[in-house]
């Protein structure tokens, strides 16, 4: 143990060998690295991000005592995880800044460095997360058209502001959230429309009560919002965006049950950056190329089966926090330490005993929390009328670039699942592989079909491009 | 439902005998498919390479490199190595029949509103790097003699100039001018249109589950969505082809799964003329700039695995040939499962015992290139005419009696 | 080029200097290629393969459409690469531009 360092309590009385690996240094990865390190389990913690935290803590890239813009619960979040990592730091290899580009079920291959490198593992935890559902409408490829994530992203992280004066359309609680960080970081917030109808959150608000910290940040940013004069309307959406070269103006219109623009009231805003956020989907690529079993999640595609502890069809394989199913940074964290709990049993540092008891302990935190975000999850449902917006020029698939029309055209011609789309009209061929636009051609293919089971697109290696450079030449087993 | 003609497998063989079938017959057509993982025809690069192929380049090069490999560890046999692995004459045959078949069938399905199935005249190159490579071509050039116009030879500075992107290691290259490439998904879907078009009914996402036989007839296929009447089925079910004679035959027939490893990089600007061949792999940029280098030729069941070990070979093969791909990435690998025969010849035609059933398979390696004549050769064999080519050494029975 | 969109004064940061397009610009150490293009109020910074100018979409990694040229290399996503003092960055870059096919 390296000296000056405070060191945490570690139970190191059992040596062992097993390699085990998490994958993503989010609220989930950390914690279930953190929770190994407590028993004297070590780990290697891989994350393509510079610093810790994952997307949601990882932190500003400068000094986060100076920021203003972020509440104090933040950066305590962020401060802790940072912290408790730094206890047990000798016995967690933290990778920052590395890329997983696949897997096999014994071997993890990744990239550092410009290096094409793998690790064997005898289990491994994914916690890669999550990220926003693409929305595509008529103007989304406009430089200035970002997701809502990623412009909170710019002035939480980078502390830079992405426009100067945004619109931000969507629904869910990051919704206000990302509007007062955007706002007190200097951006001119010209509204927020949130798609869903407030009579849908009011009449659960009991629910919401199961999580007070989540209920409380809401509603002061709703009042933080009312403060500043920024108008916050329930049931709006979007209609398109339009620009020449870049954004000028967002398009909005009161949104009918079904989120079907009512364009004869529709408003044309000014604004030169547009944040649109309708949700998650769990970032699966990797469980699914190892080819573990996965369920069809309605809002969600598919997801690995998981059981209580986050084990997958793989017996040495866990799931733990968003990339299972999305739930948020809170129940994340709880998943992290049943995920190390399952680890610590099958390595034989408890027994089920003990692992059950500490579990039960968390499941009930959990599932109060749960509660809470099942009324977002109803409340925020996509509904039919956004697989309507694109018109028939609006390109789908960015890397490819296929159209809206292209896309109804072969479903018109009898396509009818998503692996064929692909083949007929190269939509997920390109360089994300579909991440961004296989929702919509999934929600697509199941409204013109009339039916859940449309096929499943099937990731491959590399996950993310790989150059020649790094995977010529290597020596790459052992 | 009844259909006069079911035919089992819609990968490149099923959809070309459907085509042919529906445009030169009128017999009703059923074309039954389910997407199974590792399909041959979706996992192909699209290379039309009768003379490549039928001696040991292109995507069985790894394949002959194996097979040398194995050799020249037997001390007997030391000079073999580098003789070319070399497939029988009517196999060449059959192969170059049906690459001249392709410019017509590509105009004939353009004109009739189907797909544009992107042939492109590139030739191949076999690209040499050192004096075994030249041994090697040699022996190759001097193997089909009646083939010599279509070969051509390029000394070192020959070479730069038509390849300008090709290492300054590459000592020369020798050419099969008229092995070409088209787009393998394009030439599936344009079959399976102007089947279509035709007539045929294709029905997808359908797995055959059963076959139904009296007094030794197929009279009917079961499927996961019921019943089809049929008086002649076609096994044209790729790697699972026994799948399908199990049920007919209650019998394996010789036709395994051959995996092959693909690597495919993202668009880059135009960097060859021709398809390549060398010793490592074969390297085919497509006419929307992405390139695809393969392939592995692996026994290892059902299994679609892509492996970092056989990835790092075939990229490395491809950067030693064409160094500009430092520059560029890989955007996806996957594996096909190739078709595979002992004495790698397809297996057409009727089988003794059964009647209203005919075989379509094992085409192993060279399936999108020989579809177009294996979908004649069964349309003249339904039809009652005189095939293009003598169909006996393809017969099934010709492994009889081998064990 | 100044930066216009810091959220804090970035003069106290540890800056570095990076080149874009050509011309020197103040980075901060610890930011992402991308965050230095929005300080600098560029929005419109990459150039697809198939000819159209488009800005971040994802800005975490996964859509691929922040892609520029760095330090030589195409095709980087401005979003995942952190600066270092010296680096170069073409904006609005592609191998398939039609001046550079088959060069």
């Amino acid at each position: 143990m390296s000296a000056g360092k405070q060191a945490g309590e570690v139970n190191a009385s059992v040596g062992d060998k097993a390699s085990v690996v998490v994958i993503g240094a989010g609220p989930a990865g950390m914690t279930a690295a953190i929770n190994l390190a407590k028993q004297g389990v070590r780990c290697t913690v891989f994350d393509e991000n510079s610093s810790l935290g994952g997307v949601i803590h990882c932190g500003p890239s400068r000094d986060p005592g100076k920021v203003i813009h972020l509440d104090k619960k933040i950066k305590q979040n962020i401060e802790s995880i940072r912290s408790e990592y730094e206890k047990y730091s000798d016995y967690i290899t933290l990778n920052l800044s590395a890329q997983v580009m696949g897997a096999t079920h014994r071997q993890l291959a990744f990239l550092r460095q410009k290096q094409f490198k793998t690790i064997d593992f005898d289990y491994l935890v994914i916690s890669t997360g999550c990220y926003e559902k693409a929305t595509p409408f008529p103007g989304w490829t406009l430089p200035g058209v970002m997701t809502l994530g990623g412009a909170q992203l710019q002035v939480k992280n980078g502390l830079v502001r992405p426009g100067q004066r945004a619109v931000l359309v969507g629904t869910g609680p990051l919704l206000p959230v990302a509007a007062v960080q955007l706002q007190k970081a200097g951006v001119n917030v010209a509204g927020v429309y949130e798609s869903g109808r407030r009579i849908d959150l009011a009449k659960n608000i009991f629910s919401l009560f199961n999580n007070i910290p989540l209920l409380k940040q809401g509603l002061g940013c709703l009042n933080a919002l009312r403060n500043a004069g920024i108008p916050f309307r329930y049931g709006w959406g979007l209609v398109e965006a339009r620009g020449s070269e870049s954004l000028e103006q967002v398009v909005l219109a009161p949104y009918d049950n079904n989120w079907r623009p009512v364009t004869e009231k529709q408003e044309v805003v000014a604004a030169d950056c547009l944040g649109v956020g309708y949700g998650f989907s769990s970032r699966t690529q990797l469980t699914q190329l190892l080819g573990l079993e996965h369920r069809f999640e309605r809002g969600n595609e598919f997801v690995p089966v998981c059981d209580e502890w986050g084990r997958t069809s793989l017996q040495n394989v866990f799931v733990a926090g968003d990339a299972g199913t999305v739930n948020g940074a809170q129940i994340a964290l709880e998943q992290g330490k049943l995920a190390a709990i399952a680890v610590l049993m099958d390595l034989g540092k408890f027994t089920s005993g003990q692992a059950r008891l500490q579990a039960a302990r968390i499941r009930k935190t959990t599932k109060k929390y749960i509660r809470f975000s099942k009324v977002f999850a109803e409340f925020s449902r996509m509904r039919p009328g956004l697989l309507d917006l694109p018109d028939k020029e609006t390109i789908v698939c960015r890397c490819e670039n296929v159209t809206k029309g292209q896309i109804d055209e072969a479903i018109e011609q009898g396509v009818s699942d998503i692996t064929t789309l692909k083949m007929v009209t190269r939509v997920g061929m390109g360089d994300c592989q579909g991440k961004v636009c296989s929702n919509y051609c999934y929600g697509r293919l199941r409204q013109q079909l009339g039916k859940d089971d449309v096929g499943e697109l099937r990731p491959r290696f590399p996950l993310s491009p790989l150059s020649f450079d790094a995977l010529s030449d290597k020596e790459v087993s052992q | 439902m009844s259909y006069d003609i079911v035919i089992a497998g819609g990968g490149v063989i099923g959809t070309a005998v459907a085509y042919y079938l529906a445009k030169n017959t009128d017999f009703s057509i059923a074309l039954i498919d389910i997407k199974k993982s590792g399909n041959a025809s979706r996992a192909s690069a699209g290379g039309l390479w009768p003379i490549g192929e039928s001696v040991g380049l292109g995507c069985g090069v790894i394949f002959f490199k194996t097979l040398s490999k194995k050799l020249s560890e037997n001390p007997d046999q030391d000079d073999v190595p580098q003789r070319p692995h070399q497939l029988p004459r009517f196999f060449f045959d059959f192969c170059l029949k049906s690459n001249e078949m392709f410019p017509a069938l590509w105009s004939e399905l353009r004109e009739s509103g189907s797909v544009d199935f992107k042939l492109e005249k590139t030739g191949l190159k076999f690209i040499m790097f050192d004096d075994h490579d030249r041994v090697y071509a040699q022996q190759i050039a001097d193997s089909i003699p009646h083939l010599s116009s279509q070969l051509r030879w390029y000394d070192q500075k020959q070479l730069r100039e038509d390849e300008p992107f090709v290492s300054d290691e590459a000592i020369g290259a020798l050419e099969f001018t008229r092995d070409d490439q088209l787009n393998p998904y394009l030439l599936i879907r344009a079959y399976r249109e102007a089947a279509r078009h035709e007539g045929a009914v294709i029905i997808q996402n359908t797995e055959v589950t059963g076959v139904n036989i009296s007094a030794g007839k197929v009279h009917s296929v079961e499927t996961v969505s019921g019943k089809i009447n049929c008086d002649l089925l076609i096994n044209a079910a790729g790697a699972w082809a026994s799948d399908i004679t199990k049920m007919v035959l209650g019998r394996e027939i010789p036709v395994a799964p051959i995996k092959g490893q693909v690597v495919l990089s993202e668009k880059m600007p135009k960097i060859m003329r021709s398809c390549v061949s060398t010793s490592d792999c074969y390297i085919a940029q497509k006419d929307n700039g992405e390139i695809y280098i393969g392939s592995t030729t692996e026994e290892k069941g059902y299994d679609t695995t892509c492996t970092f070990d056989e990835l790092s070979a075939l990229s490395s093969g491809a950067v030693r040939c064409f160094p500009r791909l430092r520059e560029s990435s890989i955007k996806r690998t996957w594996a096909g499962l190739r078709p595979g025969t002992p004495d790698e010849i397809p297996i057409l035609g009727p089988v003794s015992g059964i009647d209203g059933y005919l075989n379509a398979c094992g085409h192993f390696r060279t399936g999108i290139l020989t579809s177009a004549i294996t979908g004649e050769i069964l349309h003249c064999m339904v039809a009652g005419k005189e095939p293009p080519v003598d169909v006996k050494p393809f017969l099934l029975s010709r492994f009889d009696g081998i064990h | 080029m100044e930066r216009i969109n810091d959220v804090l004064p970035a003069a106290t940061e540890n800056m570095l200097a990076i080149y874009v397009d050509g011309k020197p610009v103040n980075a901060v150490e610890g930011e992402t290629v991308l965050s230095t293009l929005f300080a600098m109020g560029r929005q419109a910074i990459s150039r697809n393969d198939h000819g159209h100018v488009v800005g971040a979409y994802c800005g975490m990694g996964i859509c691929h459409c922040c892609a520029l040229n760095i330090d030589g290399v195409e095709k980087q996503r401005a979003c995942q690469t952190v600066v270092k003092h010296g680096m170069k960055v073409i904006t609005q870059s592609n191998r398939l531009d039609a001046g550079k096919v088959g060069t």
